[in-house]
């Protein structure tokens, strides 16, 4: 791997490894009880004892944004997840049948495009109740008309391809040889982009919490941090730009991989 | 004659699918708004009546029938669409104010912001690749490179907020909020052209950097041209072409950026009022709002198609779409 | 500085310094500030959505209304006594069902028409057929008869049964009158243009932007509470909406803003300087509490709610979260109620109390340290639509004593929504009323807006026995007693009194409250 040679990509590769850990074993990085309030020590800025500084309420807010790693990361992974599945289906169903069948598909996908991705989170967010899971969902139904049209355009590229055609010839049955040929070429296109599209949802998710659509308080959910700190941006600007600068980095470490991944570099 | 009829193969069938676009595109919003749980109805007079709301079911069905939430959904659906290809998209249920006078107001904020940032955005991405092509030393070049990235990954709302801080809270240069004066515009503007001019400057640099290998390019080097005359006389000129491809991918995110950033600068808008009309279940105007963004997407799509079929008449003959770069797809 | 990072550093410097440019011009364009300064800015909290101030409850379009009507009678914001506004004089019959009022003869409307006994019953009938899309006034007009005009300058007002706080009511802006033309209107018409006899006149309203009012020229009939006569000393007062309270205060830093609605708490101490004004005025009604639907599980347990009251820091909760003007919740109606008294030695925050009170009854620590009893866990939500900073701590408090409280924030609709159909374990607000009749209109079975669900006959006739009382001495003991009992059966958790905080730049003068602290901004003059 000669990526692993270039300090950026293992820069990334380190802040993915402690968002990881923050999501699955946030009390191995946090300090304090992130719902913890000790009012005496409310507005701190970031010290010793308070890494980040303290909230309104006295809460230690580097503990509140190692615990929500877990919520932001995982609506964000989950949204990934179904944009690639749902896509990837609706890719591979529209280019494998082709024709008219293929036609119809894809203009709905166009539909699935032309609405902007935040919009259409908002609304399936709105109608499936506020919370991750329905974050995810919106997130990740926006996204998938992407998925869908790469995945589309690798089934057509490897259909025509000769081993397929000879497959065909030789009277394998369709399902078999979609699952045996074109989805293992298709998957490396595919994952690249998934890699991409994690950066992008995870600032989905923390705008859509930000905006006031995620879990109920007091999940510490990152944008929902940013958000709650925005009273104090005068006085304590910490509590939404440090949060909000967690985020950044997190993004760009994913991101830094991603490229990576995809062969970019 | 002929020209005619070849004009109007490649058209009607794009004119057919920009009316799909935006009729399919009123159906899936249909369909997801009337998931919603909770009825906008007691939603709206809890927004007017606040701490002493009383609802009464004898009400609420004349309200109902008001704003047209009466009747079986395929009633609801073609009355709906049928007004809305007449210009009428109803009234909205929380504030009683015609949606189309709502959008009418507020659209020209948001385009204000969102046509700035375009602009913005585009000349800084042009200005980076240029200052990135004439830089003598890789490592400057390495430098100018590591910007748009973070372009991409800073979330609205931090942007937002420095920007606050910074020019409006500290410097006091520019108003840190609302859509009263033009300069009003500018910070919001910024913050959305640093995500839109990143994605641009991906899909141009890598076009330039694939004209700087054609070999008009290496003639003009090797007659020495001087670098910044290749580049705007060259390179700008083939690589902003494959550029306006990703137009309309850029309108969709503005549309859905100026959610967030016209929230953060307490900015009247299509975004907020959206955001606003999501969380008071205002179903009409939500409806309103999602067609015309779908509307707008797929009138730019056709626009580049149009234009594409001018420039490159291969396209016309062909009848395919003409290939659209790939985000991110830097070879 | 010719080495390249310089090169680099000038193209990144140059747009921000076009910027900067831009900026200046504009601070030029905005001209030289003349004295005294006749165009002032007040950063609000929020859209008005409605600028009837019949119809409304949002406290910015109560803010604004005020300055477009005036009511019938005025009451002074520190000693309650009512005093003649547009009414020179008024009287009531003994058991509080006739009222009759004697208008002034020199009022007009902004439309020019004149203020007769005829346009009171027009305003009167009207809001009673709006019904519950006026819900406070319809609280106000409980029992309404109708209204007759006596001659050209006399109304009088029949009630079914006693109306005892329809005097207070009169001097609200919910009874603020307007013109017969738009009493003909219908509400939806209503809540985009109004027209009062106030000091002001709305010159335009631009949703979730701004609204403008204009000074009312001719204006001579304010109250006697009044600073001044005549005119008022500004020509007019735009209001910016803008929710975002770090845009507010940073707006009034930098001069962009005159006054701005609600100061946070966290930036009093940094705006208690010579340079500014603070204008603090706790609300008078129901604190922002727990209401409980005692028909659910656990809430019915009065155990489990009296342990809540005692295990709720109500210093704390004020110290965290509220005003440093506030006084901690002691009693289910706040301190600046009339009527309130004092429960707070009832209600004192005692941890090892509840706790004893909850280990007595059976309910034991869990291993996640959650209370349990016959498999029935302490678990409970309450459902809100503001003040999540205050639930929250709250709910930090709750689990001390192994009470779980999970917080429900919903939109305003879904809060009414929630109360529409019963479904709830708590809610949590705060009303704000002058009159301690708020308490009927939370805890009463027949209220037409009823938030907590109890069934308690006794509490019931006390209530509807208050709400007939003439004599005030004995109206008071009633509601003392009505506190008492809410306190002692924890038919409340209060949690925080409410207070209007307001900031203004130090040259901003005569801004004050009203009996329901809403602002009167007929007084403010700006001096430069």
């Amino acid at each position: 791997m000669t990526n692993l040679r270039k300090p950026g990509f293992v820069l990334g590769l380190i802040v993915i490894a402690l968002a990881i850990v923050a999501s699955l074993a946030p009390q191995l990085l946090a300090t304090h009880d992130p719902f913890e309030s000790v009012a005496t020590d409310r507005l701190l800025p970031p010290s010793a004892q308070y890494l980040f500084g303290t909230d309104n309420l006295g809460r230690d807010l580097y503990s509140r944004v190692i615990y929500g790693a877990a919520l932001s990361l995982l609506s964000a992974s989950l949204a990934v997840v179904v944009g690639v599945v749902v896509g990837a289906v609706v890719g591979l169903i529209s280019g494998f049948v082709g024709g008219r069948t293929d036609f119809i598909i894809m203009r709905f996908v166009d539909v699935l495009i032309a609405v902007p991705g935040v919009l259409l989170a908002l609304i399936v967010v709105a109608s499936l109740g506020f919370g991750p899971v329905s974050l995810a969902l919106g997130v990740g139904l926006g996204a998938a008309g992407s998925f869908a049209r790469v995945m589309r355009s690798q089934v057509l590229r490897i259909r025509s391809e000769e081993y397929v055609e000879a497959a065909r010839t030789l009277g394998v049955r369709s399902p078999a040889i979609l699952v045996q040929h074109v989805l293992p070429n298709a998957a490396r296109p595919v994952i690249a982009m998934a890699a991409l599209e994690m950066g992008t949802a995870i600032l989905s998710v923390s705008a859509l919490t930000f905006l006031g659509f995620g879990a109920p308080p007091p999940a510490p959910e990152w944008g929902a941090l940013v958000s709650a700190g925005r009273d104090y941006v005068a006085t304590n600007p910490g509590l939404s730009i440090i949060p909000g600068a967690v985020i950044l980095v997190v993004v760009l470490a994913v991101n830094r991989v991603a490229r990576a991944i995809g062969g970019d570099e | 004659m002929t020209q005619v009829k070849a004009w109007a193969g490649y058209l009607l069938p794009k004119l057919g699918q920009f009316l799909f676009v935006v009729v399919a595109t009123y159906t899936l919003v249909f369909v997801l708004v009337h998931f919603l749980p909770g009825d906008p109805l007691i939603a709206a007079l809890a927004a007017k009546g606040g701490a002493s709301t009383v609802i009464d079911p004898a009400e609420l069905d004349a309200l109902r029938v008001q704003y047209g939430l009466d009747g079986t959904l395929w009633q609801q659906y073609f009355g709906h669409l049928i007004a809305a290809a007449r210009g009428d998209l109803g009234v909205s249920i929380s504030t009683g104010v015609p949606v189309t006078e709502m959008i009418a107001r507020a659209f020209p904020f948001s385009v204000q912001i969102a046509s700035l940032a375009l602009l913005f955005g585009v000349t800084s991405a042009v200005l980076i690749t240029f200052l990135a092509y004439a830089a003598p030393w890789p490592w400057l070049r390495q430098l100018l490179l590591q910007i748009p990235p973070f372009g991409i990954a800073v979330p609205a709302f931090l942007s937002g907020l420095l920007l606050i801080s910074v020019f409006a809270f500290t410097l006091g240069w520019l108003p840190s909020a609302g859509a009263r004066s033009f300069d009003a515009a500018i910070l919001p503007a910024i913050t959305l052209a640093l995500p839109v001019g990143a994605l641009f400057f991906q899909v141009f640099s890598s076009a330039v950097l694939e004209a700087q290998n054609s070999p008009y390019v290496f003639t003009a080097v090797a007659k020495g041209v001087p670098p910044r005359r290749i580049f705007t006389k060259h390179l700008l000129r083939n690589a902003l072409l494959p550029s306006i491809t990703i137009l309309g991918l850029l309108i969709g995110y503005l549309a859905g950026g100026t959610a967030v950033v016209e929230t953060v600068f307490s900015r009247d808008g299509i975004g907020r009022m959206t955001v606003n009309a999501v969380l008071a279940r205002d179903i009409n105007v939500i409806q309103g709002v999602v067609l015309l963004v779908g509307a707008i997407y797929a009138l730019v799509n056709l626009l580049v198609d149009v234009a594409y079929g001018f420039i490159d008449p291969r396209t016309r003959i062909g009848g395919g779409v003409p290939s659209r770069a790939r985000l991110g797809a830097k070879k | 500085m010719n080495s390249p990072k310089n090169r680099v550093l000038r193209w990144g410097i140059a747009p921000v310094g076009a910027l900067a440019a831009l900026g200046l011009l504009a601070s030029c364009a905005a001209g030289p500030a003349a004295s005294p300064k006749t165009d002032i800015t007040m950063a609000v909290t929020g859209d008005p959505v409605c600028l009837d101030p019949q119809q409304v409850t949002l406290t910015t379009a109560l803010n604004i209304g005020r300055q477009v009507v005036d009511s019938l009678i005025d009451q002074d914001a520190e000693t309650g006594e009512l005093v003649p506004w547009l009414a020179e004089s008024w009287e009531t019959n003994d058991d509080l069902t006739e009222f009759t009022f004697e208008l002034r003869d020199d009022v007009t409307f902004s439309d020019e028409t004149a203020l007769t006994a005829d346009t009171v019953v027009k305003n009167l009938d009207a809001l009673f057929e709006m019904g519950s899309t006026a819900s406070l006034a319809s609280q106000y007009l409980a029992g309404y008869e109708g209204s007759t005009a006596v001659d050209e300058n006399t109304v009088t007002v029949n009630f079914e049964s006693s109306n005892a706080q329809f005097l207070q009511g009169a001097s609200t802006i919910t009874l603020g009158l307007v013109s017969d033309a738009t009493t003909e209107l219908s509400p939806e018409d209503r809540c985009q243009t109004v027209v009062g006899t106030g000091p002001f006149t709305i010159d335009s309203y631009v949703a979730n932007d701004s609204v403008v009012i204009a000074k009312r020229v001719g204006y001579d009939w304010a109250s006697e509470l009044r600073g001044h006569s005549g005119e008022a000393l500004v020509d007019t007062v735009t209001f910016p909406i803008t929710p975002e309270a770090g845009v507010r205060t940073g707006g009034l830093q930098t001069g962009e803003f005159d006054i701005i609605q609600d100061l946070p708490a966290v930036d009093e101490t940094r705006f208690d300087t010579a340079d500014y004004n603070i204008y603090a005025r706790g609300n008078p009604g129901m604190p922002t509490s727990l209401v409980p639907n005692t028909t659910r599980p656990v809430v019915s347990d009065e155990i489990v709610r009296k342990a809540m009251l005692l295990a709720t820091d109500r210093a704390e909760i004020t110290a965290l979260t509220g005003s440093s003007q506030s006084q901690p919740a002691s009693s289910a109606l706040s301190s600046a109620t009339p009527g309130y008294s004092s429960q707070e030695d009832a209600m004192a925050y005692d941890l090892d109390a509840a706790t004893a009170l909850l280990d007595d009854n059976g309910w034991v620590v869990g291993s996640d340290g959650i209370r349990e009893k016959d498999g029935q866990r302490l678990t409970m939500s309450v459902t809100a639509f503001y003040g999540q900073d205050v639930l929250e701590a709250t709910q930090i408090q709750l689990a001390k004593a192994g009470i779980d409280l999970q917080l429900n924030i919903v939109t305003a609709g879904d809060f009414f929504g929630a109360i529409a159909t019963g479904d709830y374990d708590f809610l949590s607000a705060s009303l704000t009323r002058t009159d301690p009749d708020v308490l009927r209109v939370t805890f009463s079975k027949d209220a037409v807006s009823k938030w907590a669900i109890i069934d308690d006959a006794e509490l019931e006739s006390l209530l509807t026995e208050q709400a007939s009382t003439a004599d005030t001495t004995e109206r008071t003991a009633l509601i003392a007693e009505i506190q008492e009992m809410i306190i002692d059966r924890a038919y409340l958790i209060p949690l925080l009194e409410v207070a209007q905080v307001h900031a203004s730049t130090a040259n901003v003068s005569g801004l004050t409250f009203d009996s329901s602290s809403r602002l009167i901004m007929y007084d403010v003059s700006v001096s430069e």
